[in-house]
This record gives C-alpha cells, structure tokens and sequence, in this order.
C-alpha cells in the first residue's frame, strides 16, 4: 500500500513538474520573442530617428528606458497565454490545428516587414499610413489567423496598448519622439499586427504543450 | 462545385503531362527561365546599399544658422547638384526614331552647360572635378567623365560625339544595356519614358536630364546658366518654374553604426532561413530530400528573379533595395505551395503509376492552389491601390513573383518531383505489403476461434461496404458486431443471415450501368442531378451562352481590335477618312494643330518626386564610381530647372525617314483600347496590372468553360429539340420466352463458334441463357423451345456431383460451432463437403461459415421444392458465361455472390458438374475464352482468378491468381487479338485499364498449391514468398494504361483493333496497341471529352454509344479507321437520377444507308415499349408497343441485337422477349 502510495505520488509529482517545465518554456519563449521584437522594432525605429526610447535614453541605458523590452516581453507572455485560452473558453481550437512553424516564422516575418514599411517609407501624410499598415495589419490577420476570436482579441489588445501609451504619455511617464502624430498613428496597428503573431505563437506552443503532455500521460499509462 | 472538378482535372492532366515527359518539360521552363533571367544582366545593383539621408530645406542659404540638430551642415557640402530637365514631345508619326528625335538635343545643352561662362566664372572652374572612374569596365568608364568637370547627360552614352550619336542604328540597345543610364538620364527609369517595346504608336513624351556637379554654389552664375539653356532654338523655358524657385535642399549621407544598419538584415535573414528550414523540413517520403530541397528553394529564388525580369521587359525597374525587400519577397511567396504539393503526391497509393501518381496527388489539391493563388494575387493587387510608390513596387513584384512562382512550381516542381518519385522503385514496397498483409492474416489465424469469427463477422462488411461506398452500413455493422463478444453461436448465426442479406442486397451486376451509376452516386452527384428538367435557369442561361461561345468570340474581337489599332491600321484608315470627308477644313485644323501649341499640353516629370531616389541609389553610387564615399558629407540640391522642347519640328527636320505631318490633336474613339500617356506613371501601373490578373484569370476560365461545354452544348440544344413532335407508334407483336415468376437478371448468349457456317447454321444453334433473381437458371434456344429450367438450390441438395476445394487444408473448426445454431436435416454428404471446403484463411472460412448457414435454412423447408421463392435463396449469380465450344455439349459457367464458381451441363444431365471455391469475395465479373477453355474471374475486390475448364472430366482446375487492382474493377472483357494473342482487358475504381496476357496470367504459380504441399504450420512464409511473386507477376505481365482522371466505368471491344472506355470524367477513350507491333504499349486517344459520367460503351462493327449519367446516349462512329462523335439525343428526360443502359444495335447491315443508323432504347415516353432512335437525325425514328396478352407493368429493356437472326432481345420482368429486327424500323 505504502509503496503504491508513493508511487502514484511520484508519478502525480513527476506530471506536475512536467506541466510546469512546458508552461515555463511556453513563458520564457513568449518572453524573448516580445523582448527580440521589441529590440528590433527600437533599431528600425533608431535608423529614423523616431524612437519608443529615445536616443538620448537609448545611449545611456538609463532610467526609463530600460523598461520597454521587458513589458513588451510580459505583455507578449500575457497574450501568448490568453490566446490558447480564449479559444478553449470559445471552443475553437481550430487556428493551431492549421498552424505550424513555418507560418507562425512566416507571420513574424512578415510583422518585421511590416515594421520597416512604417519606419522606412515615406507616407504622403499620416493618415495614409495608418490606412495602409491598418490594410497590411487586417491581411496579417485574414491570413494567418482567420479566427474572430482573434480578431477581437487582437482588436481589444490594440486599443488597449494604444490607451495606455495615450495615458502614460498624458502622465508624462516618458517623453515621446519628435514626430508624435506619426507614432500615434501606426503605433494601434503595430500593437494589432503584433498580438496577431504572438499570439499564433502561443496557440502553435500552447497545442505542442498539449500533445506532449498528452503522449506523454499515455505513455505512463501504458507503462 | 462544377468549377472544383474541373480544376481539378485540369490538375489531373497536367500532372499526367509532367510525369510523362519530364525532360522536355524541363529544357522548357529552363529556356523560360533563361529567357526571363536575360534582363537581368543590364540591371545595374547600385554599389552598396542606399544610404540613409536626411533633408534640410534651410531658409536662406548662407548656411549661417546651424541648428544643433544639424551639426554636418558645419562643413561645406560635398558637391552641389544641378539639373536641367528637358521634356520632348514626340509626334506618333515619329515613333520609329522618337528617341533620336528627343536626344539629339542634350548634345547641343550638353555643349552648352559645358562651355558656359558669366562674367570671369566659368563651368570648367566650379564644377566638381573628378578623376578616372575606376571601379568600372572600361566600355563603361568611357560613358562617365574622366580628369575634369563632372557633368552627366545621354549625351555620355555616345561620348558627346554627334556623328558617332548619328552613326548608331540601334540607339536603344545601346541606351539598355548601360547599366548607367539611368545616372546618366538624371531620373529613374520609369520618369524618362522610353520603353523598350513600342506596343502602339502613339504620341510620347520623352524627358532627360543635364546633371552639373559644383564644388560650391553660384546663385548668379547658376541663374544665368538657367536662362542661357532657355534661349537655345528650340527650348522653351516652362514659365512656372523660374530659376528663383529652384529650392536647394541638403542631403547628408549618414554614417550609420555598423550594428543599426545591419542588424535588421541579419534579423531578417536569420528568420528567412528559419522559415526556409521549418518548410523544408517537411518534405518526407520522398527519394533525395536534398535534392527537393533544393529544388523548392530555387523555385521560389528562380521565380523572384523571374519576376524581376519580367518587370524589366515592360520597362519597370527596381528601385528597391534588393536585399531588404528580397526576405519579405521569399516569405510573402512561400513554399507552403511546394510542400502541399509534395505532401499530396506522397500519399497516394504507391501500386499506382508514377504518372498516376502525380497527378492524382495534384488533382486533390488544384483547387486549394489556386484559391489560394487567387486570395493572394488579389491581396497583393489591394497594395497596389496604396499611395505609395514603394509599396505598389513591392506588391507589383510580388505579384507577377507570385504568377511566376506558380508557373515555376507547376512545371518545375512538379516535374522534379516526378522524376524523384519515379527513382523510388515501387515493385519493392508492393512485395512489402502484400508478405505483411499475409503475415497479419497468419497471426490473426494462429488466434482462438472466437475472436477470428467475430472479426471476421467486422471485416468482410466493411470490406464491402468500402467497396461499394456506402458507409452507413458500415456503422450498422459495427454497432451489431460490436456485443457479438459475448453472444451465443446462434446470435452469431443470425448475425451471418444479415451479413448475407446485406451481401444480397448489395450485389455488384457485371459491368452495369445501373453499379456503375450506384458507385457513382456520392461522387458525382451534382453532376448527374444538374441536366435536364431540373435545370435552374442561370446554368440554362450559361449553357446557352457557353453554346454561342460568346466570351472566346469576345476575347477574339477584343484581341483582333486591339492588333489592328496597335498595327496603326485603324489610324491610317480614319486618317483618310478624315482627310478626304474634311478637305475642306484640312487647313484649319493642321492650323489648330501645330506642335507650339501643343506644347503646353504636355507634361513633364516632377522633379521632386524622384530626386530623393536618385539621391538614395544613384548618387552616391556615382561617388562610389570615383571612389569617394558620401557617409558622413552631404550634398546640395539645387533642383531641375524644367525645359521643354518643341519637338515636333525638330524630330521631323532629324528623322529623315518620317514625313514631316501634323500629329493628330483629337483622340480617336478608340483611345481607351490604348495606353494612354497620361497613364504612365504609377496609377497606370496598377490599372495595367489589375486588367492583367483579371484578364488572364477571366480569360483561362472562359477558355476551360468554353472548352468543356461547347463540346456538348450544342449537342444539348438539338437534343431538346427532338422532343418537339413525337414519332409514329406503332405495335410489334413478340416472341414470348417466360422464364420464371421473379424477374429476370442476367442474360448471356452463345457466341458463335467459328466453324460454324453462317449459311447451314439454324436457329436453334443459338442459346439464351437467363438467370432470375431467385437463383434459378433458365436455357432456351433461339427458336423459343426451353433446354433447360434448374433451381440451384434443388441441385445443391441432390444432385451435385461433385464438390471440390481448392482449399483443402485446415480443420473443420468453423462448422461445428456453427451446427448449434444452424445444424437442421443437411446431408451427410453436404455437410462433409462443407467441412472439407472451410478455407485456411479466415476470411474463407467466414465465407463458408456464410455458404453453410445460409444453405442451411432451404434445407428446413427442402420438402417444398416447387417454391424456390420461399426458401432464402442460396448465394446469389453475379455473372455468368456460355460455353459452347462443342455443339453436343453446352455448359454454363456461373460466378456466385460467395465465390464459389459452378460448372453446369444443361444438355443432358441439366446438373452441376463442378462447384469450386475460388476466393471469399463475390465473383463480380466472368469471361470466358472459348478455344483454349480458360476462365478468368474477378471479384469484387480486383482479385483475378484464372481456371481451367475441363469439361471432359467435368471439372475446373484453378490456375492461377492475382491482384489486378487495389480497387475494385467496373469492367472485364477479352479482347481477341491477333498479335499477342488474346488480352484481358480490365477496367477499374482505380481509374487505370490494365491489359493481362490470357496466356501468361494462367501461368503464374499458385500460392494455394504450395500452403498446401508444406503444410500448415510452416505455411506462412511460403504463401507470403508465393502471394509476393505472384504480385511481381501480376507487374511484369500486365500492361497498365493510365487514361481517365476517374474510374472507368466502362469497356467495350471492337473487332478490328482496341478498347473503347468510358470514364466517371466524362472522356471515352480509344486505347489501341501502338503501331511498333514489337513493344507492348498502347496509343491511347481520347474521343470524347465532356462532364457526365461515361456509364456505358457498346460496340458494334461500324458504331459506337455510350450512355452518359444523365440519360444523354453519344453516338461515335469508325470512319477510315477513326472514330468520329456523330451525335447525341436525351434518351430520358423524366428520370435523370435513374441511369439508362444503352445498348446499341445498328441497324445496318452493310447494304443500309448511314442514316438507318439506329438505336434502341427502353421508352422514354412512359410507354410500356421501346424507342427507336435514328442518330444520324438526332430523333427518334419511332416509338414501339410490345403487343402481349400478358403485359405488365415492368419497363422493357433491350439487350441485345441478334444481327445474324434479325432479332431484337429484350428482357421485361420475368420474360425474355424476341421481337424482329423488321417490325421495328
């Protein structure tokens, strides 16, 4: 009796830590993606002299700029985490399914360009190109996910990444770059694009997670 | 859903193409690309990557105030950079040498900017004096300025000599292929408007520009140099930009960071070859993975090249950064496309061939391609609305990479991918599965007796079930068997009565229209409900408009207008017209017209749009040329001071070719066909390339559509017209051959044995065999007299003679559990013969399990022999066969729903001479070659069982067998032919028509004989090594044609050479041997091409129908050894769903006119008769009522024409009728 005791809670104590080794790599990919992303993101912004962390900030490594890549990295955690959520809590466990390395690479990719279209391109005026990049951002979209629960997830992340950066900007938390309008501008549809592709990423994850605790549940039950 | 399949098979045959001919296709698309690469060499990559620059519009130009933020404009600036644009008007009548005309003026402006003085200033002392160009060709070192002022103009291309500009016939060849040209004509590309290809004539406006470096800036000396160029003849200085609105603008080149400029790109590439690693990963099963690998990647690099050239022959340059845009290119194209290919073709069955292969793998996925192809391209097209030159040139190439890309991945991939596929050798993995599939059988044996039965009781209904398609059975079987662990023998027992019934119920008839149409039935299900009555109006409406052929002749106008306006015909014309109707008033309007007055009208290009392009690839790539770097300094801007020249006269006194006439002022109406000028910048290149996507996407499809309906439509229209007034009736009386009280089956007919005189042969040599639903057999001769009449199962009980096995082997395990259920009043020898016939394998067991219970049950009412009909019938005939090689002894050969084959004497005896088990499958198909005695059967799962038939010693010996397809077979027939003997041809589910040498498939070893010579214990190897040569055989011998792109459904012979076959796709095929008698192919050539289902082919000397799934009959006829598609009627308009089987008689013996040609069909008209139809009318040439005392309400069907007796052989109901060939027509 004492030894099955123990036994089934060795194998419950192994399962739980195997669960909490997915989730901790699920968070710490999430993580790295957000903060590579918004990394590059700054350097791209950098070559047009429009930066989140402005130079001065960027050169000194000090005060506030140092904050932005790990809320980006948290903030990409978070979403990557709700993702697979809404959808099991919806029922439509279906985008992972269609999903797979490439596509969510290929998104990413694809987020990057975007990216460099608005740091790089000389738009006629503002409103063009948030037109453009919220055209571009919507194809992402169309494309990759396809689902309308990431649509509205998307949606709500955007214009809540655009409220709170309305809000710290009003509460003179930092300092905005010289073209304000301009950020302003692309920044919902940059936050839009970007929940898009993090959050393939966390589903694609969330579904491997999945699978291998599954197959690996079965295989401590054949055993 | 129609447009699917027809994608799909579009699909189908273009992979059946690639496979076939893969190394043509590829010196192809490698001359295609080749050819598309071609441009590329005159593309001119700017020496590094464009620099990043700043712009600085400072109010006074002093430069006193530097601004913090502006701490470069400290230093003077590195050059200061003037630009004299000229803009020409070409009159359309100049069009041969427009260019000549437009550039013989920027040698005089070169001269003169060069030689320019004001006051003590001169050029040769501000200008911006450089060295020898040194980072060049010398061919190119002599277009730039050497060891003096740095002053740029087309002029440099001819080294600013005028007689050497004059000499040159071919100025655009040598404006193209200067990778300079553009630093030289001062302005991108596409602003200068000269075009390679001068698709209309028309007038064109062609611009350049004189560049002037200075070393500092000289706002007098630069004002007066403005002025001067104005005076010059035939300049005209544009009013609105006077030399006072030249606004200077700083560019500093800055001087980026190492890490900020390439770390993105390292990003980039590093998450492109991520992707390209992720994608390739996936290409599995496939003989060299690195070799599709690579082959995937360079589709998609060769394509973006591709496209670059493409884009380069209409005269779009890329101004793009390369390598930045290249990732995002690579990525937004994919290989998702490649990979799905790959997947496909893969997973198809590896028995089928490779061509097969290929394109069944394509034809699943088609339509996923090109949805996808088309969401993007239209995606794509949406940039193209974007405001923003950048993104409409990135979204430009990636459409056209995207077009090219499905070319390349069509073709190339494709093909290689055949090739890779046809290296995996597939007789290997074939011996491979059949010795596992015998493995399985072993172990499943080896099990208890329980478990074989009940899985047994699972398996031979799904079995079936998948054969014939219908999955609810499936589901209501499991969930029988699915208790059936823990129930008695006798639930058992009861379950094998369901099984048989659902084996009755859902027998497969020979190669019957009505199976054919039940197999059918899921997958074309909208085609066969769509034609007539239910036809909704719009596809009536589509169908009318696919008959006129409206879009082809549409796209014919359209395209003939547009070569004659591009050909100047139209122009030429209506300028005589206009000439000779307005004499009067010539004067006035050349008048009107003069070139100074239209002057005003053109436009030339905005020289702060593309400044900042050239500023970001040109110039300092020019600095570069004199190895001078720009990061870090800057340059001023002082603008293009505009001029226009007014060209006409000019270009006319030059061009001694043109005579010197008036361009035309007012548009034709016809303008809107062409190009105008206006269109020419990036507006003008979305339009073109929208109207390009959509032109050709609407055009394909008009073109596929038209290609598919025009083929029937207009057979359709005269059809239906048919209809109009119906034919005389009239009333035959028949000859009555009763058979039984259920209703007749199937009915075979003695051929004629050669020997026979045609002149002494009498009637009664003729024999009618007919088998009724009930089991029971019945043989008459021509003459009406009945030879025969036997129940089968009477025979079984009493007079069977004998009972052989070719299984003898194996316990008599299965019968005595089955005794407690079933065990009533059998005979003691019945019950040993079933003993002894139980199979080793399970699944034959299962079958005698079947036989014995289910002749079990007749026995309990065997007292009551006169009423078979309450009795269950015992397995049921599926095919049958006369043999009549002996005119004294007449046998019937019947093939059985539980495989058992039976050899009956209805001579003299009238009993089974012979009952043999031959597989567990139902026999499906039975032929019969008379001279040599050998019989080939095929069961429903595409087993081919070859016996012999020794009639003297009233036995049949099994010969061999073999797997002809993993599918079940539609059809079977022998081909009697002269030259390789006689063929067995095979038609089957698997969309393949095999050809078996009669000869050879009897001489292939029989696994069965060695089990049961090594015994059972060690049997399962030997049967494995035995099953796999037998499969080896099957390959080497049998002959495989890969027509139809779905099941062939049927097949008919004609005497003089080849097999018709008619296809679910539609298409009817003649498939001949080839010509070279030495080699065993066969020429295959399609006749008939359109959307029914093909359901039947019957073959007569002269003619040919087939009856198509919507009632439709296709009437072809052999004329001069081809055959020609003469006509088609609506047999059936009421009962579309219900299939018809069409047999054709021609009426015609050889003294007929081709116009008696004539059909017979069961009534259309709801008439209890036939019809008759003449095809070559398209109509029916009469309607016929069976004139009987009995007549009942069972439709008529003819079967066959006897042609030498003249008679017509119908069955109705339970009766054979005979009616004359004479009382018809």
């Amino acid at each position: 009796l004492r030894t099955n005791f123990l036994l089934d809670f060795f194998a419950s104590f192994i399962k739980i830590i195997d669960m909490a080794v997915h989730v901790a790599l699920r968070v710490a990919m999430l993580f790295l993606f957000g903060v590579g992303v918004s990394l590059l993101i700054n350097l791209m912004q950098a070559q047009k002299n429009q930066v989140l962390i402005t130079s001065e900030m960027w050169l000194g490594m000090v005060k506030s700029g140092m904050w932005v890549p790990p809320a980006c990295g948290l903030s990409a955690v978070a979403i990557g985490l709700l993702y697979p959520t809404v959808d099991r809590l919806l029922g439509d466990p279906t985008v992972a399914q269609r999903t797979d390395w490439s596509s969510v690479i290929r998104c990413a990719a694809l987020f990057v360009g975007l990216n460099q279209a608005a740091a790089k391109i000389d738009f006629m005026s503002h409103a063009q190109l948030s037109l453009c990049l919220a055209a571009m951002s919507l194809g992402l979209w169309f494309y990759f996910d396809g689902s309308r629960s990431g649509l509205g997830l998307a949606l709500v992340i955007a214009l809540l990444a655009a409220a709170v950066n309305q809000m710290m900007i009003c509460l003179d938390a930092y300092r905005p770059s010289v073209d304000f309008v301009r950020v302003r501008a692309w920044l919902p549809c940059i936050f839009f694009s970007g929940s898009v592709t993090v959050g393939l990423a966390g589903r694609l994850l969330a579904a491997q997670a999945n699978s291998a605790t599954s197959s690996s549940a079965a295989k401590s039950h054949g055993d | 859903m129609s447009i699917k399949r027809q994608v799909s098979r579009l699909f189908y045959y273009h992979g059946i193409l690639c496979a076939r001919f893969p190394v043509y296709i590829l010196a192809g698309v490698i001359l295609i690309i080749l050819f598309f690469w071609y441009p590329l060499l005159t593309l001119s990559i700017p020496s590094r990557s464009p620099y990043e620059f700043v712009i600085d519009k400072p109010n006074n130009l002093t430069g006193s105030s530097v601004s913090p933020t502006r701490p470069w404009l400290h230093r003077p600036a590195e050059a200061v950079i003037l630009q004299l644009l000229v803009t020409v008007h070409v009159s359309k009548q100049a069009s041969v040498d427009a260019l000549r005309a437009a550039l013989a003026g920027s040698f005089e402006l070169h001269a003169l900017v060069r030689d320019f003085q004001h006051g003590n200033a001169s050029l040769s002392n501000l200008c911006f004096t450089v060295d020898e160009a040194t980072a060049l060709t010398p061919a190119e070192r002599r277009q730039l300025p050497a060891y003096g002022c740095l002053l740029l103009s087309p002029a440099s291309l001819w080294q600013q000599e005028a007689e050497m500009f004059n000499s040159d016939r071919n100025l655009l060849r040598t404006v193209y292929v200067s990778p300079l040209k553009e630093i030289l004509f001062g302005m991108p590309w596409r602003h200068t408007g000269v075009s390679r290809f001068n698709v209309r004539s028309r007038d064109r406006v062609i611009s350049y520009c004189v560049t002037a470096f200075l070393k500092n800036h000289d706002q007098e000396f630069v004002d007066s140099l403005v002025n001067r160029a104005a005076k010059l003849s035939w300049a005209k200085h544009l009013p609105t930009l006077e030399s006072a609105s030249l606004t200077p603008t700083h560019i500093y080149f800055k001087d980026n960071s190492f890490i900020v400029e390439y770390t993105p790109l390292l990003v980039l590439y590093s998450i492109l070859f991520l992707y390209i690693y992720f994608s390739v990963r996936k290409i599995q099963m496939v003989k060299s993975k690195w070799g599709l690998a690579f082959g995937a990647c360079f589709t998609v690099v060769a394509s973006l090249l591709m496209s670059v050239g493409v884009c380069m022959y209409f005269g779009i340059a890329p101004s793009l950064n390369g390598s930045e845009t290249f990732p995002y290119l690579v990525v937004l194209i994919g290989m998702e496309n490649v990979l799905v290919i790959t997947k496909s073709v893969v997973s198809t069955p590896v028995e089928l061939e490779v061509r097969h292969r290929v394109a069944v793998g394509l034809s699943k996925e088609g339509w996923t391609i090109t949805r996808s192809l088309v969401a993007e391209v239209s995606l794509l097209s949406l940039g193209l609305l974007s405001f923003n030159t950048s993104i409409q040139e990135f979204a430009l190439f990636a459409v056209v990479g995207l077009c090219t890309d499905f070319f390349l991945q069509m073709f190339f991939f494709v093909t290689i991918l055949a090739i890779d596929i046809k290296r995996m050798e597939p007789l290997p993995v074939a011996k491979q599965r059949t010795a596992n599939l015998l493995q399985q059988q072993q172990q499943l044996k080896q099990q208890d007796q329980q478990q074989q039965k009940q899985q047994s009781i699972q398996q031979v209904p799904q079995d079936l079930a998948v054969t014939l398609g219908c999955d609810e059975s499936i589901e209501d079987n499991n969930s029988d068997s699915k208790p059936a662990t823990a129930q008695t023998a006798s639930d058992s027992a009861e379950q094998l009565r369901k099984l048989h019934q659902f084996h009755h119920m859902h027998r497969r008839q020979p190669s019957d229209a009505n199976t054919a149409a039940f197999l059918m039935h899921s997958l074309t299900a909208a085609a066969t409900s769509a034609p007539a009555p239910a036809v909704p109006r719009r596809i009536r409406v589509l169908y009318y408009l696919a008959s006129k052929r409206l879009a082809l002749r549409l796209l014919l106008l359209v395209l003939c207008v547009w070569l004659l306006q591009a050909s100047g015909l139209i122009s030429a014309v209506s300028r005589q017209l206009h000439s000779s109707l307005t004499f009067s008033s010539n004067l006035s309007t050349t008048a009107s017209s003069n070139p100074g007055s239209s002057g005003d009208l053109v436009e030339h290009p905005d020289y702060q749009r593309y400044w900042p392009e050239m500023a970001a690839l040109h110039w300092p790539s020019l600095f570069g040329h004199y190895n001078r770097s720009l990061a870090g300094r800057y340059v001023t801007y002082l603008g293009a001071a505009c001029y226009q020249s007014a060209a006409a006269d000019r270009s006319a006194a030059i061009d001694e070719e043109t005579v010197t006439e008036q361009p035309q002022q007012e548009q034709p109406w016809w303008f809107l066909l062409g190009r105008p000028a206006a269109l020419h910048g990036t507006w003008g290149l979305a339009a073109i390339c929208l109207f390009g996507v959509t032109f050709v996407l609407t055009s394909t499809y008009a073109l596929m559509l038209c290609c598919q309906l025009c083929g029937l439509a207009w057979l359709f229209r005269l059809g239906s017209r048919a209809f109009d007034r119906p034919p005389p009736l009239r009333t035959v009386v028949p000859v009555v051959l009763p058979a039984t009280s259920m209703d007749v089956d199937l009915v075979c007919i003695s051929s004629l044995a050669p020997a026979d005189c045609p002149a002494t042969r009498r009637v009664e040599d003729r024999i009618l065999a007919a088998s009724s639903l009930d089991g029971s057999v019945s043989v008459w001769n021509l003459s009406g007299r009945r030879l025969a009449y036997f129940d089968r199962q009477l025979q079984h009980e009493g007079q069977c003679d004998c009972v052989t096995s070719d299984a003898t082997v194996g316990p008599a395990d299965g019968y005595g559990k089955l005794g407690d259920g079933a065990d009533v009043g059998l005979g003691l020898r019945q019950r040993v013969s079933h003993a002894t016939s139980l199979s080793p394998s399970q699944a034959a067991s299962t079958d005698s399990d079947l036989a014995a219970a289910t002749e079990a049950v007749p026995s309990n009412s065997g007292l009551n022999p006169a009423s078979p009909t309450q009795t269950l019938s015992s397995s049921s005939i599926w095919c049958m066969s006369l043999i009549t090689n002996d005119t004294d002894s007449r046998y019937l050969l019947v093939g059985c729903s539980d495989g058992h084959l039976e050899l009956w004497d209805f001579t003299c005896t009238g009993s089974a001479k012979c009952r043999i088990q031959l597989s567990a499958e139902g026999l499906t198909h039975l032929t019969v070659q008379q001279s040599q005695l050998v019989a080939v059967a095929a069961t429903a799962t595409g087993m081919l069982h070859c016996v012999r038939l020794l009639l003297d010693a009233d036995r049949i010996e099994p010969l061999s067998s073999c797997r002809a397809s993993p599918l079940p077979l539609h059809s079977m027939l022998i081909w009697p032919d002269a030259g390789h003997g006689d063929l067995l041809a095979t038609a089957g589910e698997d969309n393949l028509i095999r050809f078996f040498s009669i000869g050879e498939l009897c001489k292939i070893r029989q696994p069965q004989q060695q089990l049961s010579n090594n015994g059972a214990v060690g049997a399962g190897a030997a049967a494995a090594a035995a099953a796999a040569a037998a499969a080896a055989g099957a390959a080497s011998f049998c002959t495989v044609v890969s027509a139809h792109a779905a099941p062939v459904l049927a097949l008919a012979a004609y005497p003089s050479r080849g097999v018709l076959s008619g296809g679910a796709d539609g298409a009817v095929f003649q498939v001949s041997p080839a010509d070279d008698r030495s080699s065993s192919g066969f020429r295959q050539k399609r006749l008939v091409w359109q959307r029914q289902p093909v359901l039947s082919v019957s073959v007569s000397s002269r003619h040919a129908v087939c009856g198509l799934a919507n009632g439709q009959l296709l009437l072809l006829r052999l004329c001069t050894g081809a055959w020609r598609l003469l006509s088609c009627c609506q047999q059936q308009q009421q009962q579309p769903q219900q299939p018809l089987q069409p047999l054709l008689c021609t009426w015609s013996p050889p003294c007929l006119l081709p116009s008696n040609d004539a059909i017979v069909t069961s009534s259309s008209s709801g008439l209890n008769g036939l019809d008759v139809w003449c095809l070559a009318r398209r109509r029916r040439l009469s309607r016929v009522r069976l004139a009987t005392d009995w007549i009942r309400s069972d439709p008529v069907q003819p079967v066959c024409l006897l042609s030498q007796e003249s008679m017509l052989l119908c069955k109705c109901g339970p009766c054979l009728l005979l009616v004359p060939e004479c009382q018809l027509t």
